[in-house]
């Protein structure tokens, strides 16, 4: 793995990856959402029926297995059904302080997509990502959930990635168990569980 | 010719005499006839005129029971019990409702025409065809026919026409404007998952649906989402 080299390599220095904007780095593997259903809270909710969309406001988390993503404003788009209606979900916008949180990795944005179809998150605009110790920012973090593979890259001639690496700290463990590498705190209530009807 | 000989003045009144009180005596008893036949007409008339009154509120009293529109109406000392009321009424739009209960109590004073109800119904488009008149939609209700509001407690079950189902303890549809408001928690289905939440408020229609007060859904994940779209490119 890349950041594993890098890791080895240029331990406890702050990095940049690359002289050219809007150069690239892999971010590792990106712990991807669990099964079953997906759980979101939030203060407010709009169904907008004709457009297949609804829209959450006000700390919102979505949480799947162990996954959660954290908003002030999410949108939930769908594909139409058969006839009329709501079908499948097809694609999640979050705005407003975005957290994508899971065991090992928090990540933060100004934006982020998740889209169901293609399989993958985008999280924009001052991203930062947490892993343990180790911590890089960018512009934009693309994470393909079927490989796997997450990329950083910084923004077009602007500000290029940037990574600060523990090479001696084990980056899978669960964020509790890295006591001198506090998680990033994430702003809100926190979920609210679904309590079947 | 013969002339017929003169007769005396003595003999003409003997001759007309019994001839003139026999007409009299006809006369009388005629007249009498007669006035005991008007009298048997005029008792016969208002013979008939009963009848015809008291077929009239028979069949008012026969025709009232089951109609909606002529409730029968039992005093209870200060508020006045409906067996099967029904109101009628049209939205902002012209569209029509029908409001009905197993039975209604008319409130005494403040807004005239306030009703309680038991059991209350509504036939409106915003609640679809799968509620219809059937349904039950709360154990009590209050229907203001003034604000055109019927105001729903205990129990309270809404179906609208675009599959969402909604169960509270108190809800308000707002008939002049086709809304449904409800600030008590409610648990719902819509065709995406499911809902908890503080309040609700349907509007446009039922095209534009709000959850308030703290909201908690189940959204179900279709694996396949977009498969339809790549079929239909490939």
């Amino acid at each position: 793995m890349k950041s594993a080299v890098l890791a080895a390599a240029l331990a406890g220095v702050a990095l940049s990856l690359s002289g050219a904007a809007g150069a690239e780095a892999q971010a590792g593997a990106l712990t991807p959402p669990g099964e079953g259903p997906l759980d979101v809270s939030a203060d407010d909710l709009d169904v907008f029926d004709r457009e297949n969309r609804i829209v959450y406001s006000g700390d919102v988390n979505a949480v799947r297995g162990d996954t959660r993503l954290r908003a002030d404003r999410v949108e939930v788009f769908f594909e139409p059904a058969e006839g009329a209606g709501f079908g499948a979900v097809t694609r999640m916008e979050a705005s407003g302080d975005v957290y994508y949180v899971t065991p090992t990795e928090v990540i933060r944005g100004d934006r982020g997509v998740y889209d169901f179809v293609a399989g993958e998150i985008v999280l924009s605009g001052n991203v930062v990502l947490t892993q343990g110790c180790n911590v890089s920012t960018g512009s934009r973090l693309v994470a393909n959930l079927e490989t796997g593979v997450s990329q950083l890259a910084g923004a077009e001639g602007g500000e290029r990635v940037r990574s600060v690496f523990f090479p001696d700290r084990d980056t899978q463990a669960p964020a509790a168990q890295v006591e001198d590498c506090p998680r990033p705190e994430i702003p809100g209530e926190g979920p609210e569980p679904f309590v079947e009807g | 010719m013969k002339k017929r000989p003169a007769m005396s003045l003595a003999e003409t009144h003997i001759a007309i005499g019994p001839a003139l009180g026999e007409r009299r005596a006809q006369s009388l008893a005629a007249a009498r006839r007669r006035s005991r036949f008007v009298a048997g007409l005029r008792l016969a008339l208002l013979a008939a005129l009963a009848l015809i009154v008291l077929n009239a509120a028979v069949q008012v009293l026969i025709n009232g029971r089951g109609r909606d529109f002529a409730p029968a109406s039992v005093p209870t000392g200060e508020v006045e019990r409906i067996v099967n009321p029904r109101f009628t009424g049209r939205d902002a739009q012209g569209t029509p409702f029908v409001v009905t209960a197993d039975s209604a109590v008319r409130q005494p004073g403040g807004v005239p025409g306030l009703t309680a109800l038991e059991n209350p119904r509504l036939d409106y488009a915003l609640l679809g065809e799968a509620a219809g008149q059937s349904a039950v939609l709360a154990e009590t209700g209050i229907y203001n026919p003034q604000a055109r509001t019927l105001r729903l407690e205990t129990g309270v079950s809404l179906s609208t026409r675009s599959d969402y189902e909604f169960e509270t303890s108190s809800a308000t549809l707002h008939l002049q404007d086709s809304r449904i408001t409800g600030d008590a928690p409610v648990y719902g289905e819509a065709p995406w998952g499911a809902i908890r939440a503080g309040g609700f408020e349907v509007r446009d229609d039922g095209r534009h649906v709000i959850f308030t007060d703290g909201v908690v859904t189940r959204l179900i994940i279709d694996e396949r989402a977009g498969d339809g779209a790549e079929e239909a490119t490939e």
